[in-house]
């Protein structure tokens, strides 16, 4: 056997910004640490600035205008692998998720079908680039040495037990991450996984746990433990969450051009290709724009595929700004392999060109409906909100206050300093003062009065002490 | 101007002692009220009276009437304002609180109407009505039970619907036939406040400002309002009936009478006749052959002042205090006004022999002066807790409280909470506080910029000023490290106790500056680590030496003594360790108890401030003629060659000189001792130096006077604790003299303490000749100890286990105990017998313990790791595996582990290992520092072991760095500890380039650059020790 890992150092980055076609802007993934934000990783234009990552968010923005802050989202990093290993078929039919942020497969068979080791490596590597990540590769007859070394940074390429045991020997006690037995290691002056071997097993054993003996076994070889096979999903079923959403068909390339390639290695490794596929454009909130491309033949081609999406977009505007792509396989078909099956696909086939069929759009956004609740503000302007039908309003004030605001308060003419409306006001209550929300830059001083007019309309008035002093009206009650 | 508007007195008020509520010092509505022309202002804080005696203060200077009184919310019944008329009435407010708070957690009160059954006589009782409805279904009750003293308390809000409520509420009154007063319900005393109110709810409810809604205030109308103001809102009938309420309380704190307990006068004898029977009986003990006739005269003296201010019971309480803690075998010290007299000589209280020293108990403790006696105890700090319970079961809880001390808001928690209000994210608002360093006054911008905030921005300039109007705000209550106040009646009929955060722990609501206005004995019980380390000294050379000492027999004036102390070889020696000290030293060069005296009180802050440092010792070292501008001033500043130096020598000077009267005299000290109050000293300036020149002085001497004053503020030294500071230091400056070995020993035993980390104790130590021996398994005890060598007289001192870090105590005993029986043969024996787990092994073989029984650090280890399987088994099964080829640390490692584990090494010094490295990059070394130049460019590097910065020093900071030979002293003032504030805060091995400047012996590096070196040192890790 002969394990090929590969290591995604940046993938909580890459999970967010690979979509995006513009790396000028300074982006930062963060997450919480504690009661604190910290920087899980930045893009080289970040990086550049000096942003670390462990640094505190609150650092990195003061050091650089313009950041993009993003959290950091798991979902779309375990996505983001689950489309790697797809797309990882066409190489295997073995492979597996490492534990974190990588993939190991088991390539011995596949070495002459892609022209030698060399060549495969190559290819693997093209291929990650194009879809947006950066990566460690490196080869080891066993899976789990192959993906320590990528782990820690290294890509060695081990092909006989011999120089694997060579390599090993020289690795420090920390390459296993386990931190405790480390420790206990180097406390002991042992600092290289040699010094290990060289003590008697059943005395380490007795120190370390067998935890520790049973994965030095699985490194060197000493104990078979291939890693879990993938199961790879029956039907291609990818998606990408958009890091800012976009409202150009052009810009919706870049993104789509990467699960379209994410599709080829799926389809490659299954000798298979699209007859038709979904394509789902969902905006922020509200409900997504669906395409549906139908091909005369299988076809797997990523710059075709893309050629003609293009074109099917291109009809009609986008009805909203775009934060989702996904994209399914509907129907598949094999497909005959030529020869060659690595640098062939792109020659144009007969003329499904133009053989679209109507996608559905359905368009279930219904107008939404919206309650009126209190929102606890002395301000009256401040003090009502809309909020989702069925929520209770709380009317935490004990004040009578106006069915109708209006939604800025009316200037009143004055007769003798005193407000008039169809003539004269008379005056029921107040004032009411109000002088409250000086900490958001909208202060109000106001003094509030029921007054009525001649014609008996209840009115809500406010004075503005000014200078100069005037009259609003603010409400009427019913 | 003739004033039309009514008279008016207000009734209720919260101050800022009602905790987040009150938005103003109780002197701010004070003198506001007093400014408005009230009549009278009562201060009505909720369910508490801890702020009674500032406004008490403010008041007598305002010259307005006080009322004293509380607002209390009641579980099952309404709100009430409760104000005392007489004695009897503030007795009852007392306990009421008391009760409130004594059956409710720390900062909590619960009252209900049983509470109140007694029908509370001699206080007037208000209630605010909002609801007219709500209101009436209480009167029925509070009609009944308050007969005759209930009112009802009106208040304009600005409310939707006040009018009608108006209305309603006259005919309220009419129908129970209750009078009507009007009141703003203050809680600031200045509209401007209300933003600091609306913060102070935040922070109360712990929401934004933008959550907290209704709970906000809705305007900014609880605040005192002018007459005329009053006038348009209220009718006059209302307004006059606040002023029958304020005639009615007739109640000011000056009726306060505290009387002193007198429980150990036995029955038949007098106080004083009890006091002089002890007195002599003493005498009899310390002088067994007599007392010399100036000290017997000199008690008389003393015992006739006690007796004329009746002092005695205060005495005679210290007394009970410290013979109890004698019998329990604790050492203690006292110290303050009183303590350092001829009787508390002869009583025990103190050790400073009064023969040995020329200190006049007319100085400390004077008729004229009126102020209370001031005892101070020290005790050794393991064992105070018992003289404290002590003290409780003695008196009971009923008249023997803690005092309080008020926590007050300081800069970085002024700025947390109120960024918190505007709802700053909490890594931001860390980020804000973090980075405020000791030394600056104010946010600079960079610091608002790092912490990613623009300080243009409106919100943060509001963060800035509020937090500046918050500083200083009292937070809350907490308890007073050890100052008891002990009342012969009940206590809580004085002033409300109640529960501290510490169970079994009670504190009365106030403060030392309160009690000391009321002029209440406090008598404090202080712990102090010296005491501990003292007294293990003592036990050691009893022990090793068979020579049995204590504090007052350790004999005086040794000149060797005074040799090692003029060379500031004091590094463990009580305050005259610090770096300050040590710099002072060798020009000082004290020869006598006396000067000791001076030096202790010399290095504090506040003479640095007062230019006073240097003219002491150019007067001492004859560069500057010791001159008087009189007589009476030669009568007080003698024995400091005419400059003053402590505070009683000022005080003294204010009245000599400026003809202050005792009264003024005191008002002075007490604006000295308060940094609060610290704006009010400058209205003794024009006083003082008006009375200074009508007497003749010049201006210049006067201006210095008022300076030197103003420096004592924050750390006026009075010459009574200097006495008593400096027999500590002298005792233990003896013991390090003599004993060296017993002495470290007992400071590494007592650690926490002192200046300097047990890796300079030990360093110091061995280059006194000590040997020191590492901790091991197989002899160590927990605690340190003698060893004997070939010397009797030169013990050497072993490590205890107690030096392994994370070694819990009790692992260690075991370890000891097992011991006893037979040595341990084997690490697999060590660890069953004395129980030890893997983890404990492991600490034990990081530091090293185990290499008698493991060999070297790699090989101890893996043997303790191997003996966990066999702790299961019975009898000692031999191991199994045969001990392996284990590489054997080297000597950094061995380093790295030591300070890793025990926090010294007495290995290498790391400054050893770098050297070849250092000496490539031009550095020099702290041995080099003596023989160069003064003015000389140098680079030196060393490890950071203290970091210091005055308050009194403005900005600058000083810092001690010590490399393999010795230590050095840094300064770096102000301009640069910006500059490098990275390097001044964080830096583990520092860099310096500076200029070398002497004085004699004192050496200092003026800091020209500063570098962070310290990743030279790897994993090395080493502790600093900040002081502020």
């Amino acid at each position: 056997m002969l394990w090929l890992s590969l290591y995604l150092p940046h993938l909580p980055l890459e999970a967010i910004a690979r979509t995006l076609a513009d790396p000028a802007v300074p982006l930062v993934v963060h997450e919480a640490r504690g009661a604190r934000r910290v920087v899980t990783a930045r893009n080289r234009v970040a990086a550049r600035a000096g942003i670390q990552p462990g640094m505190p968010l609150a650092t990195a923005q003061a050091m650089t205008d313009g950041l993009r802050l993003h959290a950091r989202t798991p979902q779309a990093e375990a996505a983001a692998l689950q489309g790697l290993a797809h797309w990882a078929g066409q190489y295997t039919s073995w492979l597996s998720l490492a534990d974190e942020a990588g993939l190991n497969l088991e390539i011995a068979g596949s070495l002459k079908l892609f022209g030698g080791l060399e060549s495969l490596r190559r290819h693997v590597r093209q291929g990650i680039d194009a879809l947006g990540y950066r990566c460690r590769l490196a080869v080891a007859p066993t899976a789990q040495a192959a993906w320590m070394f990528a782990r820690n940074g290294l890509s060695p390429v081990l092909t006989d037990r011999e120089r694997l045991r060579e390599e090993l020997d020289a690795m420090p006690v920390d390459c296993l991450r386990q931190p405790e037995a480390a420790t206990t290691l180097k406390a002991m002056g042992l600092h290289r996984l040699g010094d290990c071997r060289r003590l008697p097993r059943s005395g380490l054993a007795q120190r370390l746990g067998p935890h520790f003996i049973a994965d030095l076994d699985r490194l060197y070889g000493l104990r078979q433990e291939p890693p879990l096979r993938f199961v790879a999903a029956e039907r291609y079923s990818g998606h990408l969450v958009l890091p800012a959403p976009i409202d150009q068909v052009d810009a919706l390339q870049f993104p789509l051009r990467r699960l379209l390639m994410e599709l080829e290695g799926f389809l490659r490794g299954r000798g298979q290709g699209a007859l038709r596929l979904g394509l789902s454009l969902a905006p922020e909130d509200g409900a997504p724009h669906r395409v549906t491309l139908g091909l005369a033949g299988p076809t797997r081609s990523p710059q075709r595929l893309l050629a003609l999406f293009r074109e099917r977009l291109a009809r009609e505007p986008l009805p909203a700004p775009v934060e989702r792509l996904d994209l399914q396989a509907i129907e598949t078909a094999a497909m005959e392999e030529h020869s060659q099956p690595l640098f062939r696909e792109d020659t144009p086939r007969d003329s499904d060109i133009g053989m679209l069929l109507e996608g559905l759009f359905a368009r279930l956004g219904e107008d939404v409906v919206h309650g009126v609740g209190e929102c606890a503000d002395h301000r009256p302007e401040w003090a009502w909100h809309f909020t989702s039908p069925g929520t209770a309003a709380v009317f935490a004030q004990d004040s009578q206050r106006p069915l109708w605001l209006l939604p800025t308060p009316r200037r009143l003419a004055q007769r003798q300093g005193r407000p008039a409306l169809d003539g004269e006001l008379r005056i029921l209550d107040g004032p009411e003062r109000i002088q409250s929300g000086w900490w958001d830059g909208r202060p109000v001083r106001r003094d509030y009065f029921i007054a009525c007019t001649a014609a008996q309309a209840l009115l809500w008035i406010f004075r503005d002490p000014g200078p100069p002093p005037a009259w609003y009206l603010h409400g009427f009650f019913a | 101007m003739p004033d039309a508007s009514p008279a008016f007195a207000e009734l209720q008020c919260l101050s800022n002692f009602s905790f987040l509520i009150g938005a103003s010092h109780p002197e701010e509505l004070v003198h506001q009220a007093a400014a408005l022309g009230y009549h009278a202002l009562a201060v009505t804080d909720e369910c508490s009276l801890a702020g009674v005696v500032r406004a008490h203060g403010a008041a007598r200077e305002a010259g307005i009437r006080l009322l004293i009184g509380t607002m209390v919310r009641l579980e099952d019944g309404p709100r009430l304002t409760l104000l005392a008329m007489n004695a009897e009435g503030y007795a009852r407010l007392a306990r009421l609180v008391t009760r409130g708070r004594r059956r409710a957690a720390k900062g909590d009160y619960r009252l209900t109407r049983v509470d109140l059954d007694d029908g509370l006589p001699d206080c007037l009782v208000l209630l605010p009505v909002d609801d007219t409805a709500a209101a009436e279904s209480q009167l029925d009750w509070a009609r009944q039970r308050f007969a005759g003293r209930l009112y009802l308390a009106a208040t304009r809000r600005l409310r939707q619907g006040e009018r009608r409520l108006f209305r309603e509420l006259g005919g309220l009154a009419e129908r129970w036939g209750l009078p009507i007063v009007a009141s703003s319900d203050a809680l600031m005393h200045v509209p401007e406040r209300q933003s600091l109110a609306d913060v102070l709810t935040a922070t109360r409810h712990g929401c934004t400002l933008a959550a907290a809604g209704y709970r906000l205030n809705a305007n900014a109308e609880r605040y005192l309002h002018s007459r005329e103001q009053l006038a348009r809102r209220y009718p006059s009938k209302w307004l006059e009936e606040t002023l029958n309420v304020a005639e009615r309380c007739r109640f000011s704190l000056d009726m306060l009478r505290y009387e002193y307990p007198d429980d150990d006068v036995p029955p038949g004898e007098t106080a004083a006749g009890y006091l002089r029977r002890l007195t002599r009986a003493g005498m009899a003990e310390r002088w067994p052959s007599g007392a010399p006739a100036r000290v017997a005269e000199m008690v008389e003296r003393e015992l006739r002042i006690i007796a004329e201010l009746n002092y005695e019971p205060y005495f005679l309480t210290v007394y009970d205090i410290v013979r109890h803690a004698r019998s329990r075998d604790i050492l203690c010290q006292g110290r303050g006004s009183a303590a350092n007299s001829a009787v508390c000589y002869c009583l025990g209280i103190t050790s400073v022999d009064p023969s040995r020293m020329d200190m006049l108990f007319e100085r400390f403790v004077s008729k004229e002066r009126g102020e209370p006696p001031d005892i101070d105890v020290d005790f050794e700090h393991a064992r105070r807790e018992e003289v404290i319970q002590y003290i409780y079961a003695r008196y009971g809880r009923d008249r023997a409280a803690l005092t309080a001390t008020l926590i007050t808001y300081r800069r970085r928690s002024a700025v947390r909470d109120v960024a918190r209000a505007f709802g700053l994210p909490p890594d931001q608002i860390e980020q804000l506080t973090q980075s405020l360093a000791w030394w600056e006054n104010g946010i600079p911008e960079e610091r608002i910029r790092e912490a990613g905030m623009d300080p243009d921005n409106a919100v943060v300039r509001h963060i800035l000023a509020l937090a500046e109007a918050l500083q200083g705000f009292p937070r809350h209550l907490s308890q007073h490290v050890g100052g008891f106040v002990i009342a012969r009646e009940r206590l809580s009929s004085l002033v409300p106790i109640e529960n501290a955060a510490m169970p079994e722990r009670t504190v009365i609501q106030w403060d030392k500056d309160d009690l000391d206005a009321l002029g209440l004995l406090k008598i404090d019980c202080l712990a102090l680590g010296m005491l501990s380390a003292v007294h293990r000294c003592f036990d050691l050379i009893a022990t090793h030496h068979d020579r049995v000492l204590t504090l007052a027999d350790v004999p005086a004036e040794d000149p060797a003594v005074y040799a090692m102390i003029s060379k500031a070889d004091t590094v463990g020696v009580f305050q005259i360790e610090s770096r300050a000290q040590m710099s002072m030293l060798p020009r000082l060069k004290p020869r006598c108890f006396y000067d000791l005296v001076i030096e202790v009180a010399i290095v504090r802050p506040g003479p640095i401030q007062g230019q006073m440092v240097h003219p002491y010792l150019k007067r001492r070292e004859g560069l500057e003629p010791v001159t008087y501008p009189s007589e009476d001033v030669r009568a007080v500043l003698e024995r400091t060659l005419g400059v003053p130096i402590f505070q009683e020598q000022v005080i003294k000077l204010a009245m000599v000189a400026a003809g202050f009267s005792a009264g003024e005299a005191d008002q002075l000290r007490r604006a000295i001792g308060s940094w609060r109050r610290r704006d009010t000293l400058q209205r003794f300036h024009a006083r003082l130096v008006a009375g200074m020149r009508e007497r003749g002085y010049d201006e210049r001497f006067a201006e210095q006077i008022f300076q030197q004053i103003q420096g004592f503020g924050e750390y006026g030294f009075p010459e009574s604790h200097a006495a008593s500071f400096a027999l500590l230091a002298y005792v233990s400056a003896w013991l390090k003299h003599h004993y060296p070995a017993a002495f470290t020993c007992a400071l590494l035993n007592s650690q926490p303490m002192g200046f300097y980390a047990p890796s300079q104790l030990v360093q110091d130590a061995r280059r006194h000749g000590v040997e020191v021996r590492p901790v091991d398994v197989l002899v160590s005890d927990w605690e340190c100890t003698l060893e004997s060598t070939s010397e009797p007289a030169r013990p050497s001192l072993r490590l205890g286990l107690r030096m392994v870090k994370g070694l819990k105590a009790d692992a260690g005993e075991r370890i000891v105990t097992a011991r006893h029986g037979a040595v341990f043969t084997d690490m697999a024996d060590l660890a069953r017998r004395a129980g030890l787990g893997r983890h404990e092994l492991a600490l034990l073989a990081s530091a090293g313990a185990l290499a008698r029984l493991g060999g070297h650090r790699h090989q101890a280890r893996w043997e303790a790791l191997g003996v966990q399987a066999e702790l299961p088994l019975f009898g000692n099964a031999p191991s199994p595996d045969a001990m392996p080829e284990l590489p054997a640390p080297s000597a950094v490692d061995d380093l790295i582990e030591d300070y890793a584990t025990t926090g010294l090494t007495l290995g290498r010094h790391p400054l050893d290992f770098l050297r070849p490295r250092l000496d490539t990059l031009g550095c020099c070394m702290t041995t080099d520092l003596r023989r160069l130049p003064h003015g000389q460019r140098v680079r030196l590097c060393g490890l950071v072991i203290t970091r210091q910065h005055p308050m009194s020093a403005g900005g600058t900071v000083f810092i001690t760095v010590e490399d393999e030979h010795g230590t050095a002293n840094l300064i770096v003032w102000q301009s640069l500890t910006e500059r490098y504030r990275r390097e001044v805060l964080g830096a583990r091995l520092l860099t310096v380039d500076g200029e070398l400047q002497k004085e004699g012996d004192v050496i200092h590096i003026v800091a020209r650059r500063l570098e962070d070196w310290s990743p030279l040192l790897g994993e090395l890790a080493t502790t600093s020790r900040d002081f502020r």
